[in-house]
């Protein structure tokens, strides 16, 4: 289990690797954590001809608020995420679901966004808050929105010579509430399934929703038809339970080892309930 | 008392093989793999790889079987198994050829440029159209009119899954072999010499005494999983030999859930004949264990390892078993925690939780009713259960988990739309194996013509230096039990000195150790065998010091007592000599000794256990020691997501006398995680054309610390009289019992009357509750 042979070279600046992947493209990979990239090299998944090293590039570590949205550098860990002071709950409820422990403190946030990994807590959650990821290159810069973010599994909209900067989280203001839900086969796994609800309600009746499930496809989708249940409801179990309903019978899931593609379905709506009811929970305050 | 072992594994300073460069300049090798489950090698290209910069060369499997003997099992095979295929592979992993270079990343980038032309065959994996190798059947008692007389007949088919051990360090093997000799040192992190040090020697056609295998200091767990290792001692040693350098090789992650070893896949269909009072009247077993591609030494031995405890802990007598063994393309299995335990529990206690539903009595009562009463006993196939209480340890179980208020609680959550459980499960846990029964794979008649076989013995050798520092080598090669913490102990009470004045060698030197066909780490020895052997040792050298001191004091050495690190007399405790007086006094003047005493502060005792003999007619004494574990489960399943959880679970546990309550402790709860992984998590699954799908630790599920429920143990200590220190084995038990208590538990709380599939992953439990 050791890389096919490979060059690196440790970037001072982000000038300096948006100089190196306008160079070499996609015979480079980024590596932050490392934590999905050196098992993949390991296991010669994946066999890049030049690492590029951004750990030691001072700038891309801080979580500031920014016009309504918290903005996470792209080498935030997952772990100082987790430990943020004043973090939205359904953040804080879904990092602890982002790999171990041990790996949460190496794993950044904008790896795990830009990896694509169609399991992954972090990119479903950002899709269904309606963020977004800076990314740069030689050329300029451009903000992409998580809708636009992911093509397939481990693939994204960013073009080979593009460095993710930054992601975008919306803050929730008064009336919102979100929720994450998950069941994984151990602390830790890829999960089976998730679920991720975002809702605006006023006066009881819910005004606005999204709803995101994740591990279902190549990538975490929106399930406009789980939404449309919750919209204009009240709010309620029966909202909750109507979402669930829709988001089964919407989405395909597909067959593997550990479920069949009837168990995610079943499973993305149960997790959809739970997330709705939970997010209708925190949106009454 | 804490383990002596920790101080260095907590602080790093663990001596594992890799950490370890015994040869300096070891090359590197990397192995080529089969990436078919059955296939016809037509071609493999090795040139490139050979030229490749740094590459020393390249051993094919043709090669290694030019070169050595098929390994030789106990029974024979259609298919001869060596350490590489050559001209068919049969199990995706297996090796093809060995790359050796300068350093590991060259190795395997040497790997790539073989090209190997497959012809893919059909692979079989259903056990019940594969290959046999052998089958046999066993009758005990009247089993036919135990049938024709029950009142209710209860059957059910069981298959117990794939799964594996899972050490956290892999194989590791640094292979020396010295041309001009023929001569193989080979360093590995195996846990015997065991049977497989023969094995070995025997495929390499060397005489054992040049075949040198050490263990190093430590070793990252095994779990059984370690004994295949022996297959690569050959492997590397080939490499060595040909290429004539010193090979080092590390097994990695993916080979290792490829290729090392799997636990047997047992297939049962069982049969319960009832009275209608409860009373179990005749079992019927039909067996099929699924030993992988090849019959790798000590399989067939799964089969047989439970053989004289058919019936568990019930009193039953008519019993029949069929047993069969067969060959499919998946990785070769072998020594596993539990060993035949789990696969054998599973459908026994299954068919005990099926049978209280069908016959509406509770399964603690039916239990209860046809526990074995008297002890001691003897069971109809041969075995011993020497001392104890079952339905003793049947009523601690009852009230440790407060039974009567759980099935309460059960109730009142069915009546809420929730499903709960409770399971229990009665295991018969044996310890110290007699390496004879895996003969009852042959007939009466072939057995008799081959060599009687009760080998259970293991050696020891205490020194005494001349300062009177106590040294002991054992050779029972532990994988992080704790063996050094138990033999400091007691062999610091023989002496009167404190464990820390005792310095115990782990590390096992065919060419030094005291060693015999049975030592090793398996079949929950070291408490009976291994430390029989250092109590036999230390009680020699004891005996010597006080006849010194006996002669010293002009008493007879019967009043001599060792205690605070002196020899003193029982009637005067002034009249004393310090043992490092003593030690002196036998090293510097061996004229001064008592008449007729052999000079020299040493021994090597070997212990060979009571009640091992060799198998007569179907009948075995499998194991020397039987201990006892009654566990009960209570689980609540999610109705929406399948998700098992475990509410409460404890275990009790009759293994005799506790030589140190922390490790028993930990054995249990290892035990269990063990038996709850094979239940709720774990498997090794392969595709129908026999892929791999459980490649990687993404896939293969082995529970971590986060996820496995808290167990609460008690213990009952019925001192054996079959052992030194009346300690009976524990290791292994919670293993047997947990996957047959989960999953009864499970089946109370869906309300089944059929078994449920393992393992009860969410998903596998959501399909039975749609």
């Amino acid at each position: 289990m050791k890389p096919a042979p490979f060059a690196y070279e440790r970037a001072e600046s982000v000038e300096h690797v948006l100089g190196l992947l306008g160079e070499h493209g996609d015979q480079a990979s980024v590596l932050a954590g490392g934590q999905s990239l050196v098992p993949m090299m390991n296991m010669r998944q994946v066999r890049p001809a030049l690492v590029v090293d951004i750990t030691r590039i001072g700038g891309l570590g801080a979580i500031e608020p920014d016009d309504g949205e918290l903005r996470v550098g792209a080498l935030v860990t997952q772990f100082a995420l987790e430990r943020h002071d004043g973090l939205e709950p359904a953040v804080a409820e879904c990092l602890p679901y982002t790999g171990h422990y041990v790996t949460r403190h190496r794993g950044t946030v904008g790896g795990s966004v830009a990896h694509g990994e169609p399991r992954a807590e972090l990119p479903l959650l950002l899709l269904t808050l309606g963020g977004s990821a800076r990314v740069r290159s030689v050329r300029g810069a451009r903000d992409v929105p998580a809708e636009e973010l992911y093509v397939g599994a481990y693939q994204t909209s960013l073009a080979a010579d593009e460095l993710l900067v930054h992601t975008s989280w919306p803050v929730a203001v008064p009336g919102e509430g979100r929720a994450f839900a998950e069941l994984a086969q151990r602390h830790g796994d890829y999960t089976l399934a998730c679920a991720a609800c975002h809702l605006r309600i006023a006066d009881g009746r819910i005004l606005a929703a999204r709803v995101g499930v994740g591990a279902t496809a190549d990538r975490p989708l929106l399930v406009p038809e789980a939404a449309r249940e919750l919209e204009g409801s009240s709010v309620g179990e029966a909202a909750a339970r109507a979402a669930g309903a829709a988001a089964e019978a919407a989405i395909e899931g597909y067959d593997d080892l550990h479920a069949s593609a009837a168990y995610r379905r079943r499973l993305a709506g149960v997790l959809v309930a739970r997330a709705a009811r939970q997010a209708m929970e925190r949106a009454r305050g | 008392m804490l383990r002596v072992e920790d101080e260095a594994l907590l602080r790093g300073r663990g001596r594992f093989l890799d950490d370890l460069d015994p040869v300096p300049g070891a090359h590197q090798a990397a192995i080529l793999r089969s990436t078919h489950a059955h296939a016809r090698v037509r071609r493999l290209d090795v040139e490139a790889a050979r030229h490749h910069p740094g590459v020393t060369g390249v051993l094919t499997g043709a090669e290694v079987q030019a070169a050595s003997r098929p390994f030789p099992a106990a029974c024979d095979s259609p298919i001869p198994y060596y350490a590489a295929a050559a001209e068919v592979t049969r199990f995706v992993g297996e090796p093809l050829a060995v790359v050796v270079a300068t350093d590991r990343y060259l190795a395997e980038d040497a790997l790539e440029l073989i090209e190997v032309d497959y012809e893919p065959l059909d692979p079989v994996l259903d056990p019940h159209v594969a290959t046999l190798v052998t089958e046999r059947d066993f009758v005990y008692g009247e089993p036919d009119g135990a049938f024709a007389a029950a009142a209710v007949t209860v059957s059910g088919h069981f298959r117990f899954p794939a799964w594996t051990g899972l050490p956290m360090e892999c194989y590791a093997v640094v292979a020396d072999w010295a041309s001009g000799e023929d001569r193989l040192t080979a360093w590995s992190n195996f846990q015997g010499p065991f049977t497989l040090h023969s094995v070995a020697a025997a495929a390499l056609q060397l005489p054992g005494s040049r075949l040198r295998l050490i263990t190093p200091p430590h070793s990252g767990g095994s779990f059984g999983i370690k004994s295949g290792v022996f297959v690569y001692v050959v492997l590397l040693g080939l490499a060595s030999r040909k290429l004539r350098v010193p090979v080092r090789w590390t097994e990695d992650r993916l080979e290792h859930l490829a290729a090392s070893q799997a636990a047997t896949i047992r297939t049962t269909d069982i049969a319960g004949a009832f009275a209608a009072d409860g009373e179990l009247l005749g079992v019927r077993i039909d067996a099929i264990d699924d030993v992988g591609a090849y019959v790798r030494a000590p399989e067939p031995a799964t089969m047989f390892r439970m053989h004289s405890a058919l019936a568990g802990a019930y009193r039953v007598r008519n019993l029949a078993l069929r047993a069969r063994v067969v060959l499919t393309n998946r990785c070769p299995s072998g020594l596993n925690r539990g060993f035949g335990g789990p696969q054998h529990y599973l459908p026994l206690e299954g068919l005990m939780a099926l049978a209280a539903r069908r016959l509406q009595i509770d399964p603690l009562e039916l239990a209860r009713r046809n526990l074995v009463r008297e002890l001691p006993y003897r069971t109809p196939s041969g075995g011993l259960y020497c001392t104890g209480d079952f339905a003793a340890c049947l009523d601690d179980a009852e009230r440790l988990v407060r039974y009567q208020d759980r099935l309460r609680e059960r109730d009142r959550a069915h009546a809420q739309g929730r499903l709960v459980g409770v399971g229990l499960a009665c295991v018969v846990e044996p310890s110290i194996s007699n390496m004879g029964y895996v003969t009852l794979v042959e007939d009466e008649e072939t057995r008799a013509r081959s060599l009687p076989k009760s080998g259970n013995a293991e050696g020891a050798t205490l020194t005494i230096n001349p300062l009177g520092g106590i040294s002991v080598q054992v050779s029972t090669t532990p994988q992080g039990q704790g063996h050094a913490t138990v033999v400091a102990q007691v062999v610091a009470d023989v002496f009167g000195v404190t464990p820390g004045d005792v310095t115990v060698v782990t590390e096992t030197d065919t060419a030094q150790s005291a060693w015999t066909i049975a030592s090793g780490n398996y079949s929950s020895r070291f408490s009976g065998a291994g430390v029989g052997a250092v109590i036999g040792a230390a009680g020699a050298v004891a005996e010597k010091l006080r006849a010194i001191a006996g002669a010293q004091l002009d008493a007879d050495p019967a009043e001599v007592e060792l205690r605070d690190g002196q020899a003193r007399l029982r009637s005067d405790p002034d009249a004393a000599i310090s043992l490092r007086r003593l030690a002196g006094m036998a090293h510097w003047n061996p004229d001064g000794l008592p008449t007729g005493m052999d000079p020299g502060l040493a021994a090597t005792v070997y212990y060979s256990a009571p009640e091992v003999t060799p198998a007569r007619d179907n009948d075995i004494s499998a194991s020397s020691e039987n201990g006892f574990v009654v566990d009960i489960a209570v689980v609540e399943v999610d109705r929406e997501t399948g998700r098992v959880s475990v509410l409460d679970y404890v275990s009790v546990h009759d293994a005799g006398r506790l030589l140190n309550p922390l490790l028993a402790e930990g054995q249990v709860l290892g035990g269990f995680a063990h038996g709850f992984g094979s239940a709720m998590q774990e498997r090794t699954a392969y595709g129908p054309g026999g892929e791999l799908l459980t490649a990687t630790l993404k896939d293969y599920l082995c529970p971590t610390a986060a996820d496995i429920p808290d167990v609460r143990t008690a213990h009952r200590e019925t001192p054996s009289p079959l052992t030194p220190l009346g300690a009976r084995g524990l290791g292994e038990g919670t293993t047997m019992s947990a996957p047959a208590a989960l999953h009864n538990a499970v089946l109370d709380a869906l309300g089944r009357d059929a078994p449920v599939p393992l393992p009860l992953t969410p998903a596998n439990v959501w399909e039975l509750l749609r």
